[in-house]
């Protein structure tokens, strides 16, 4: 893989985490800009300094199902 | 955007500036644009580039290039996304800059372009790593950004966790009286942080209107047409979820993984289930067969929505495409040649510059909360984010009809014409 993503550097793709089976394009080479991307850093978000406190309750992710 | 081979790297970013350039020149010609305000547009206000030292985890010491083109501000702060990536560098800052000049203008937003970040590819970081060189970045543009000034945003691998950085990182450097007016130095951030609700949506509902808008403008009921969706990313997702709720079938849906098509349809929510438990991938879904990633764009539809890679609608495909309308979720998904050949077949075409701008207006709903103390409902964000976009929709309509012009073409002069209006009352110091 580190060798794929240094065929690719120049393109978003060397640090997309789908490179190994994306099927939108063939040519990696050249791409700049893809909204399927996911970050290097998406998934990495853990905080280093801080951690949450074990027993909170995870806020409540409001619904949006009946927007119209 | 497909851009040039790594070898071709200089044409690369010429190009892409080329791009920008070209579509600048083309409704500048059309208006007829004021000679001496074209000089002003054509060239960027300000150009930072740092160098700064970061202490790596190995006790090591290495020296980063950091960017910000502030393109123009004759209609408010500059605007624009901070990207970490190893392309980054001037000329592709200035191309976006640009660009965002033009998006920032055509929303009818008090906001000027910008755009930059750092060259560096962040797989090879550790998040520690990343943390200290976006607050070691932060600490080197020093007063160059600012709420009122300049305003970041998240961009090609910056997200919410770099934007909560860049704030505390911005905010320490001012007075302690200072700190709580400076929330709005960077939007995209987190909730927690002095984000806005629904700013996660606020593209993909974007683009959903703009297809809405038209069909009520076409005299169409969108429900029961049929579209296909590339990309189940935020914006393909969301925008697919607001075509189902308004009646609209998903027939066919591409992502990274594959192609799925089902001509009775393909329920969006159990398919985002379905690919949250399968590691992002919709491949195996069980209701829909998979095809051969090619025939994506010649499927059978009314609406296409190309939300994901640039130039993904060429020479090769668009002849093909059967849809009445293709609605440009993604930035650049379709390529010169192929808009040509579309157009002249009466495909009609929501540019990106007007389909995507949702992300932007949701940025500036999360600005003004900020500088006014206030924090909006789920609901009224997204009140005002149709009305905002409605007016810009109307805008390029009625632009496209006076002129005779495309859309693209409207709405680039409409962005221009209100740079000029600026300058034509305010006029030059001295």
């Amino acid at each position: 893989m580190e060798q794929v993503r240094k065929k690719y550097k120049w393109s978003i793709c060397s640090t997309c985490t789908f490179l190994s089976f994306c099927e939108l394009t063939k040519d990696k080479s050249n791409i700049s800009s893809c909204s399927e991307y996911i970050h290097y850093m998406d998934g990495h978000t853990k905080m280093s300094l801080f951690e949450r406190s074990q027993n909170k309750v995870p806020r409540a992710k409001k619904e949006f199902n009946n927007w119209f | 955007m497909v851009t040039e081979a790594p070898k071709q790297k200089v044409q690369l970013k010429q190009g892409m500036l080329d791009n920008v350039m070209r579509q600048f020149s083309n409704a500048a010609a059309i208006i007829g644009l004021n000679s001496n305000i074209r000089k002003i547009l054509e060239v960027t206000n300000n150009e930072i580039l740092v160098h700064f030292p970061v202490r790596m985890d190995n006790g090591e010491v290495e020296i980063f290039t950091g960017y910000r083109v502030q393109h123009n501000n004759a209609l408010g702060p500059y605007k624009g996304g901070l990207r970490y990536h190893p392309t980054v560098d001037i000329d592709a800052a200035r191309a976006l800059a640009m660009w965002m000049t033009w998006k920032t203008s055509l929303a009818g937003l008090p906001y000027g372009g910008a755009k930059g970040g750092i060259q560096l590819d962040p797989s090879k970081y550790s998040q520690a790593e990343l943390e200290r060189i976006t607050r070691r970045f932060t600490y080197a543009l020093g007063d160059n950004i600012g709420p009122e000034l300049d305003i970041p945003a998240p961009d090609v691998n910056t997200n919410s966790q770099t934007m909560a950085w860049i704030l505390d990182t911005y905010m320490s450097t001012k007075s302690p009286a200072e700190r709580s007016t400076n929330t709005h130095v960077v939007t995209g951030k987190p909730i927690g942080a002095g984000g806005s609700e629904g700013r996660d949506r606020a593209t993909g509902y974007g683009v959903f209107l703009t297809i809405k808008f038209w069909a009520e403008h076409k005299g169409v009921d969108l429900k029961g047409k049929k579209f296909i969706v590339q990309g189940f990313g935020n914006v393909g997702y969301w925008t697919a979820h607001f075509l189902e709720n308004e009646g609209a079938i998903m027939v066919a849906v591409q992502d990274a993984y594959g192609t799925l098509h089902n001509n009775q349809g393909i329920p969006v929510e159990k398919l985002l289930e379905y690919a949250k438990a399968n590691k992002g991938s919709i491949l195996g879904f069980a209701g829909a067969q998979s095809i051969d990633n090619k025939e994506f764009f010649a499927l059978d539809c009314d609406i296409c929505v190309p939300a994901a890679l640039g130039n993904q609608i060429t020479i090769e495909n668009a002849s093909k495409i059967k849809a009445v309308l293709i609605a440009e979720g993604a930035n650049g998904p379709t390529d010169v040649e192929a808009e040509e050949v579309l157009l002249q077949r009466g495909v009609e075409i929501l540019p990106d510059i007007l389909c995507n701008s949702g992300g932007v207006i949701g940025s500036y709903f999360e600005w003004l909360q900020n500088r006014s103390g206030e924090i909006w409902q789920l609901e009224e964000v997204m009140t005002k984010l149709e009305k905002k976009l409605r007016e810009s929709f109307n805008k390029v309509m009625e632009t496209s009809q006076k002129r005779g012009v495309d859309k693209r073409a409207a709405a680039f002069i409409i962005a221009i014409e209100r740079l000029e209006d600026a300058y034509v009352q305010r006029g030059i110091f001295p």
